[in-house]
């Protein structure tokens, strides 16, 4: 079976402003629980970034896109099923990364499915 | 004190000039100095989204090919805005969305009217067409960062006819006066219709695909729809007001993780992606001249 991988960006307050849920390691487990995926999670601090409160700054202009400051959550599963479950369940709690970089690093088959979802249910729309 | 009144109509002394006039007259009363441009009057070219103002922070390339560095620059001098555009099929005229998508030099040239009030006036001649009329002024105000205090849609139907209506004037004199006050007091709070946004004032709340949430669709905040004592009623969580779209920390957010990140995708992509558009090069020719026989 084909390892299928979706590599989801969750850039700063993205989470945390619509809908007020921030990325919690327990929910990624629950999920992984329920859905027999492989989740992890992976955070990136970019050390230019200084944070007072709700104000984030960071120079991301040369930036590559792994080095911005981000959440990363990865789902990896050789099964096709348990691997959409577990990227709707994603989007129900966090939404689709917002931009097309925003799954940077997926299989060509992971993106694909991503993509289909977000067609079905991004939370965006 | 300064107040410029924008007219968005090719029409010469029709009702949005008249309106804006009247307005900019009631402002004069209340002391401001005013002056008026016809945005239509520039030619504004439409953006070409290569982002070069973004990216390397350079002018944009129509700088100096047509109006809109001009137009943005002459705002700059004021202290507060009268935006008046007509109403045509359910918006507003094409010049102010226009004028809205070179607003992408933002990014790298800040804008000098945050915080300064701002009202708009819209004449409109059928009832039940003007849905999205406030929708691209308040988008423009708003992405410039300036503070909506008051939106008037203005019923009429004849060219000029505003000229002898005494209750259109009467409301474009309000929106002067009020935006020459909130100059001088530092009061920008809102005093037209309040809508159901709290903070666009909008009535435009779209129904998201979950059918259980509702988001204000120009400011992106969401809430919660219900209906009590037969009422529609809809309520935006507290926290939500100060992430909505326009604020100036959700723009910096937009602009830091959403766009400057897409140059190094640009970069890594181009390789990939010139040979993947080669064969849309050759098939049929999109450019060939207006009225060409193929």
């Amino acid at each position: 079976m084909e390892e299928l991988i979706a590599v989801l960006r969750y850039f700063p307050l993205d989470p945390v402003t619509n809908p007020p849920t921030p990325i919690k390691k327990a929910d990624l487990d629950k999920i992984a629980r329920e859905t027999g995926a492989d989740i992890t999670l992976n955070t990136i601090n970019n050390k230019d970034r200084t944070i007072d409160g709700d104000v984030i700054r960071e120079e991301t202009m040369n930036s590559a896109i792994e080095e911005v400051s981000q959440e990363v959550i990865t789902v990896s599963c050789g099964d096709e099923t348990a691997f959409r479950s577990a990227v709707r369940a994603l989007f129900k709690l966090y939404r689709a990364p917002r931009t097309v970089f925003g799954t940077w690093g997926s299989s060509k088959h992971g993106r694909e499915i991503v993509y289909r979802l977000c067609d079905e249910y991004d939370g965006w729309y | 004190m300064k107040i410029l009144g924008i007219v968005g109509s090719c029409r010469k002394l029709g009702n949005t000039e008249i309106l804006v006039k009247e307005a900019l007259m009631a402002a004069q009363e209340e002391g401001a100095e005013v002056d008026i441009v016809r945005w239509t009057n520039y030619e504004i070219l439409p953006c070409e989204g290569d982002a070069v103002c973004m990216f390397l922070g350079k002018d944009c390339k129509y700088k100096d090919r047509d109006g809109h560095d001009y137009l943005l620059n002459m705002m700059y001098e004021f202290d507060g805005v009268v935006l008046g555009a007509p109403c045509y099929i359910l918006e507003v005229e094409a010049v102010v969305k226009q004028f809205i998508d070179r607003l992408f030099i933002l990014s790298s040239r800040p804008s000098k009217m945050i915080g300064k009030p701002a009202a708009i006036i819209v004449p409109y001649a059928t009832r039940g067409w003007t849905s999205y009329a406030f929708l691209q002024p308040t988008i423009v105000l708003h992405q410039l960062g300036m503070h909506i205090i008051d939106k008037q849609l203005i019923h009429i139907q004849a060219m000029s006819e505003t000229a002898g209506d005494g209750l259109a004037r009467e409301k474009a004199r309000r929106i002067g006066k009020e935006v020459a006050r909130a100059v001088k007091t530092g009061d920008h709070s809102y005093k037209g219709d309040p809508g159901v946004c709290p903070v666009c004032h909008e009535r435009n709340i779209r129904i998201m695909s979950d059918n259980q949430t509702v988001e204000c669709g120009i400011c992106a905040i969401r809430g919660r729809l219900s209906i009590v004592g037969g009422k529609i009623k809809v309520v935006f969580p507290q926290e939500q007001l100060k992430w909505h779209r326009f604020a100036f920390e959700s723009l910096y957010r937009h602009v830091t993780y959403e766009i400057k990140p897409s140059k190094d995708y640009f970069i890594r992509k181009w390789p990939a992606l010139k040979q993947d558009r080669a064969k849309y090069k050759e098939f049929l020719d999109i450019d060939r001249k207006a009225g060409e026989v193929r």
